[in-house]
């Protein structure tokens, strides 16, 4: 199926969205924060990029500012729970202007999950030109 | 005010001395004459012929007018003379009345320009002197409405909280008797419609010589001020109305985040187990674990938060913390991992302070977590006291702090210190740099709050990659040697 980078800095709510995206038959690649996952993207490919925002060292923000910069980009799925100084919606909102393809509210059922992921890779394809594909 | 000129007084004053001198030389000069007229008869012979009496009389009408013009040439010269200077008298008693009633009306100005009310009373307490402050202020049309009036029942008969004010016990009347000034910051007055008016006054005895001779008061209307910090209270209530759903809002996003996670791991663990099934047992426990982790995720983080919210009943005591660190160092090395290393430095005198020793407990052993999680595993952790004679400048909840001396109670570690931006953060709830699980992002703001409590402050002292030192400042109530 597809290659996920998974970034999130709780290790239980990366496991289980890990498990979540293995049960879709997904390979998924774990960082616990964005600059451990800027270091991953540097060194392979994704097809796909599911961060969570609030992080410490570098947040999902400056994972997703720098993944727009450029050109051929893997499609953006932000995740959120809330801050203490933003909410959820907040965070979110400010996600979603950052024309990425989907933000989705913790906690996220497999089924949520799973059709996100479904219809963003599907997307990404539609728009991919044949010869790349 | 001069009273009016009046002719019969200024008869008796100056022309009845005149009319009383004229008449002493009309009669000193008509004896002369007489005496005159005597020595002319004497002159003569005994016996007297017609012609001769004829010339003796014309002689004696002659003397009498030589006489008579003298007399009156003398009197009106007398006249003008006590004219001229009782003329000169007057006009020097006119000037200086006219100079007294502009001295006079300059001090009437002086005094109605004031915003102060200004009266004055005798010793029985009847009002002498009053401004138009005053009169304005107690609701009188003018200071003509209180001339006479007993100022202390018109006034100041009823205390603010309505019991009557006996004249014995007024503080203003009482300055007859000792003599002593008295101010007054908050006191009420009684206008003349019955409503009160709150007052500062300040009151002297008016004295001549050594004589009292009455009272007088200077009071200032402090409804205008009382409406202001009415004011300023109900802004200071609503300020710390919004600071508390600032903080109740920021606790709220804070548990939703922590709390969206947990429940992302319980209900996605449920979930991959409803999906896998039992299929692997190894894989459902570790799901199962996972679930009950994030349980006490929960509890942990709901502790936390009733500890920060809930307003704790310190028990204030003097304590020694020299003695407090002995007795905590024990437990304290269980806090950290067995190889990093506990240190102590005690300073060598005893230093009290007014605490609640449980709580300074709780302060020190989440400053030595803290300092175990920044800290490689070979770290070193030091725990000391120290003296100090004021705060530092830049301390945290240094705001309003009492006067030195201060006691210290310090924890340095050998971590990777704190950088400036994070520095000013730190005391934030739910703000934390460690990984999810290793707290809750409290410890500090419930630190600051204890210490808070505890009228002290915090300084921090650190630069990344160079350890951190945290000491806590309270105030010293005592130190004194320890016996060697």
């Amino acid at each position: 199926m597809a290659r996920i980078l998974l970034i999130d800095d709780d290790p239980q709510v990366r496991s289980v969205l890990e498990g979540f995206l293995h049960h879709d038959g997904h390979q998924v690649i774990c960082a616990a924060n964005g600059r451990e996952a800027t270091r991953l993207l540097e060194q392979q490919r994704v097809d796909l990029v599911l961060t969570d925002i609030v992080m410490p060292e570098q947040d999902g923000f400056e994972v997703i500012i720098n993944l727009t910069a450029q050109v051929d980009r893997p499609p953006i799925i932000a995740i959120s729970g809330g801050s203490s100084r933003l909410s959820q919606q907040m965070l979110l909102s400010m996600a979603s202007k950052m024309r990425i393809e989907r933000v989705l509210a913790k906690p996220i059922s497999y089924q949520q999950l799973s059709a996100a992921v479904s219809e963003v890779l599907a997307a990404a394809l539609a728009a991919t030109p044949p010869h790349t594909q | 005010m001069s009273q009016p000129l009046q002719p019969y007084r200024l008869f008796l004053q100056h022309f009845a001395p005149l009319a009383f001198m004229i008449t002493l030389l009309a009669g000193g000069f008509w004896l002369v004459e007489q005496h005159g007229h005597q020595n002319l008869l004497d002159g003569t012979g005994i016996d007297l012929n017609p012609h001769q009496v004829r010339q003796l009389l014309d002689k004696f009408n002659t003397h009498q007018v030589e006489t008579i013009g003298v007399v009156t040439i003398i009197a009106l010269l007398a006249a003008a003379l006590i004219a001229w200077y009782t003329a000169k008298n007057r006009l020097r008693q006119l000037l200086i009345e006219q100079e007294n009633r502009e001295q006079l009306r300059q001090i009437e100005l002086l005094l109605d320009s004031t915003l102060e009310g200004i009266y004055a009373v005798d010793c029985a307490g009847n009002c002498i002197m009053a401004n138009r402050s005053c009169a304005q202020l107690l609701g009188y049309d003018g200071p003509h409405n209180l001339l006479g009036r007993q100022m202390h029942e018109l006034i100041h008969h009823t205390r603010s909280d309505g019991s009557p004010y006996p004249l014995d016990e007024c503080k203003v009347h009482t300055i007859v008797g000792t003599g002593a000034a008295v101010t007054t910051l908050h006191e009420i007055f009684w206008r003349k419609d019955g409503s009160s008016l709150p007052v500062a006054y300040t009151a002297h005895p008016i004295k001549d010589g050594d004589q009292i001779i009455g009272v007088v008061c200077a009071f200032m209307d402090l409804s205008e001020q009382k409406q202001a910090e009415a004011q300023m209270a109900q802004l200071e209530d609503q300020l710390r109305q919004a600071q508390k759903m600032e903080a109740i809002g920021q606790l709220a996003s804070g548990v939703s985040h922590d709390f969206n996670n947990i429940l992302q791991v319980i209900s996605g663990n449920a979930q991959l187990l409803q999906l896998v099934g039992d299929h692997d047992p190894a894989a459902l426990q570790h799901r199962l674990g996972e679930i009950v982790k994030a349980v006490e995720r929960g509890v942990n983080l709901t502790r936390a938060m009733l500890a920060f919210a809930r307003r704790q009943a310190i028990a204030l005591r003097p304590v020694e913390l020299n003695d407090l660190l002995r007795e905590s160092v024990p437990l304290a090395r269980n806090l950290l991992v067995k190889t990093q290393r506990l240190e102590l430095q005690l300073h060598p005198e005893a230093l009290t302070v007014t605490a609640d020793a449980t709580l300074l407990q709780q302060v020190l052993f989440n400053l030595l977590t803290n300092a175990r999680d920044a800290m490689p595993e070979d770290g070193t952790v030091t725990v000391g006291t120290a003296w100090s004679d004021q705060a530092p400048e830049q301390a945290v909840g240094g705001e309003q702090l009492p006067a030195g001396p201060f006691a210290l109670l310090w924890v340095q570690d050998t971590g990777q210190g704190i950088s400036v931006e994070i520095r000013d953060k730190i005391f934030e709830p739910f703000f934390s740099t460690k990984g999810v699980g290793k707290g809750t992002g409290l410890g500090l703001a419930m630190i600051y709050g204890t210490i808070k409590q505890h009228h002290g402050c915090i300084h921090i002292e650190s630069e990344p990659g160079q350890g951190c030192r945290v000491s806590i400042y309270l105030p010293c109530i005592e130190q004194q040697r320890t016996a060697s």
